[in-house]
């Protein structure tokens, strides 16, 4: 099984390392430059700067310096903040980024399984119509309107909390909750469907005749397997995360990856955007390879299966 | 199908109120009351009124009518892209789920290059490409779309094609490309119509989230998208502005997903709402 993780593990930096050379590529193809301006500098000094940022080079050259250079943690200069390293700017983002995601995760997680077992175990029609209109409105809320909703009630109407900026636990509420409101929805179905799937099979009526209460039958019996498909559910969670963070961290001024990302593509500063999309796919690679020996460890029939 | 239609209330009215907006979309040169774009600056930022139902924004354009313009642009980008899809991932995907061999491992390996990202991470990356405009959106989401509805249809002609009435037709000496067309897709249309309609939703929100951040089409068009992103930055004095778009867009997209989900408890035959996107 460790063997098979490991090797899966392997082919998908493979194939993150194909994406990132892929991607340097289509940014150097792409029209417009971080340097375009109005005015039509002179032919010596776009050269200057060209030569100044190494892009004067053959383009396999460049990719080839870069990749190189990637494996030992330099990612280059940005070029809208020239006095600070793509390292450098990464490594204050990332613990902002890390600390929202993990907190949206973690609400996701702490209403989304109870709602989801509660409205998967309860029989009554009414409340089960009612709460498929819900997830699926939370579904289909833009973030945008959430998190403009949440400011204009609680900073602007109330001014209960900051509207904005990463200085408190105070300004972690409204983002971490705006980030956290999809992937909950998508939590609670999932496990609302298993739950419902787990209580139709035998082994339940069994428990049943054999005259256990129904809590007993829902905690000891269905449970141990309704939980289970929940955890192939954090691989599309964490890109819910990832994507969210765009938004919610450029609407709150969080000095986040999400934001900083966002504003390399604007600014079409490319070193950031590699450097960003680097630590993406990373972060994306071990949090499926984490999934996948979690999931192992859950449910033993997965372990000799040879393919996902 | 119809029957079962009529008995779920909430799915009626949802299909009416979208056939309804998509109506306006398309009638919206014919039935505006202003142009969308003539600024009448001595309006400008008038709340919601007899003159402009809406309000008007910052330069004083009409907001309703900006809004049914913005409809046809984000519903058309949302249903051209699933279009797009349809055509496109449907026959690369029978393909290489029927013929295997060099089409299926290129597919397979865009499918794995796909599935590392996030879809809207991609699109974002091939707007770089592509450039903001309407064509370039197009693309971008396309692309990203196209990939996930051919690795569908892909598994279901495998699964399809191993069937023993396949193996029939084969061994009564059916070309095939006729296999494929006459017999395995005619199978296919209710998952292939399912991931096609579930498609268009989450275009048109991918749209509208490429928009606001500024990394999608650009104000002179009126895309839902850009109507929001111009509306938040009066948030605190208008918030009329940013309330409409998302109050469209929020019904569009409600809409769609739950005639969606409804087709496809329909089509697989399963009244449960359990399986992920």
């Amino acid at each position: 099984m460790l063997e098979l993780s490991l090797k899966r593990l392997l082919h998908s930096l493979l194939v993150l390392s194909l994406l990132m050379m892929a991607v340097f590529f289509l940014v150097r193809f792409a029209p417009g430059g971080p340097f375009d301006t109005d005015r039509v500098l002179p032919a010596e000094v776009q050269l200057q700067i060209e030569r100044r940022y190494g892009l004067d080079a053959p383009i396999t050259h460049q990719f080839g310096r870069w990749a190189w250079a990637s494996l030992s943690g330099d990612l280059g200069t940005s070029f809208q903040h020239p006095d600070r390293s793509v390292s450098e700017i990464l490594s204050t983002a990332l613990p902002h980024s890390l600390a929202l995601g993990g907190i949206a995760l973690l609400a996701a997680l702490l209403i989304g399984v109870p709602l989801g077992i509660y409205s998967g175990a309860s029989r009554n029609a009414l409340w089960d119509r009612w709460i498929r209109l819900i997830l699926l409105s939370s579904v289909s809320l833009p973030g945008f309107l959430v998190a403009s909703l949440l400011v204009w009630l609680f900073s602007i109407q109330l001014s209960w909390l900051p509207p904005a900026l990463w200085e408190g636990p105070s300004h972690w509420i409204l983002p971490a909750f705006t980030l956290m409101l999809r992937p909950m929805a998508l939590i609670t179905r999932l496990m609302r469907g298993s739950v419902m799937d787990v209580l139709g099979q035998d082994y339940i009526r069994t428990a049943h005749a054999k005259g256990l209460s129904r809590d007993a039958v829902l905690w000891r019996h269905a449970l141990r397997n309704a939980w289970i498909p929940c955890i192939g559910l954090l691989g599309p969670v964490a890109a819910h995360l990832l994507t969210g963070s765009f938004l919610v961290e450029t609407l709150f001024q969080i000095p986040g990856m999400g934001r900083y990302f966002v504003s390399a593509v604007l600014n079409r500063d490319y070193p950031l955007v590699m450097g960003t999309t680097l630590v993406f796919g990373l972060l994306l690679v071990l949090f499926n390879a984490a999934t996948e020996l979690l999931l192992a460890w859950a449910d033993p029939r997965l372990r000799t299966r040879s393919s996902p | 199908m119809k029957a079962s239609l009529r008995n779920d209330r909430i799915a009626l009215g949802l299909l009416v109120a979208l056939l309804g907006l998509v109506a306006l979309a398309f009638l919206a040169p014919w039935i505006a009351p202003h142009d969308p774009n003539a600024q009448n600056i001595s309006d400008r930022l008038s709340g919601p009124a007899a003159k402009y139902w809406l309000g008007t924004d910052s330069l004083g354009r009409d907001l309703f009518t900006r809004l049914l313009f913005g409809a046809r642009l984000s519903l058309s980008i949302g249903i051209a892209t699933a279009l797009f899809s349809l055509v496109i991932g449907t026959i690369t995907g029978a393909l290489a789920g029927y013929y295997r061999g060099w089409t299926d491992r290129i597919l397979t390996g865009f499918i794995d290059f796909f599935s590392i990202f996030p879809s809207l991470l991609l699109a974002i990356l091939f707007s770089l490409l592509f450039g903001r405009g309407v064509a370039g959106i197009f693309l971008s989401i396309g692309i990203v779309a196209w990939v996930q509805h051919a690795r569908l249809v892909r598994a279901q002609v495998m699964q399809a094609s191993e069937q023993p009435y396949i193996e029939a037709a084969r061994a009564l000496g059916v070309s095939n490309f006729r296999i494929l067309r006459q017999h395995v897709l005619p199978n296919l249309w209710g998952p292939i119509l399912v991931s096609v309609s579930a498609q268009i939703p989450s275009n048109i929100m991918a749209e509208s989230f490429l928009s606001f951040l500024g990394l999608g089409l650009q104000p002179p068009h009126a895309s839902w998208g850009t109507l929001a992103s111009e509306g938040s930055r009066a948030l605190r004095s208008h918030p009329h502005l940013l309330a409409f778009p998302s109050v469209a867009l929020f019904v569009v997209l409600l809409a769609s997903q739950y005639l969606g989900d409804w087709l496809r408890d329909r089509v697989s035959g399963q009244g449960r709402l359990g399986a992920v996107d």
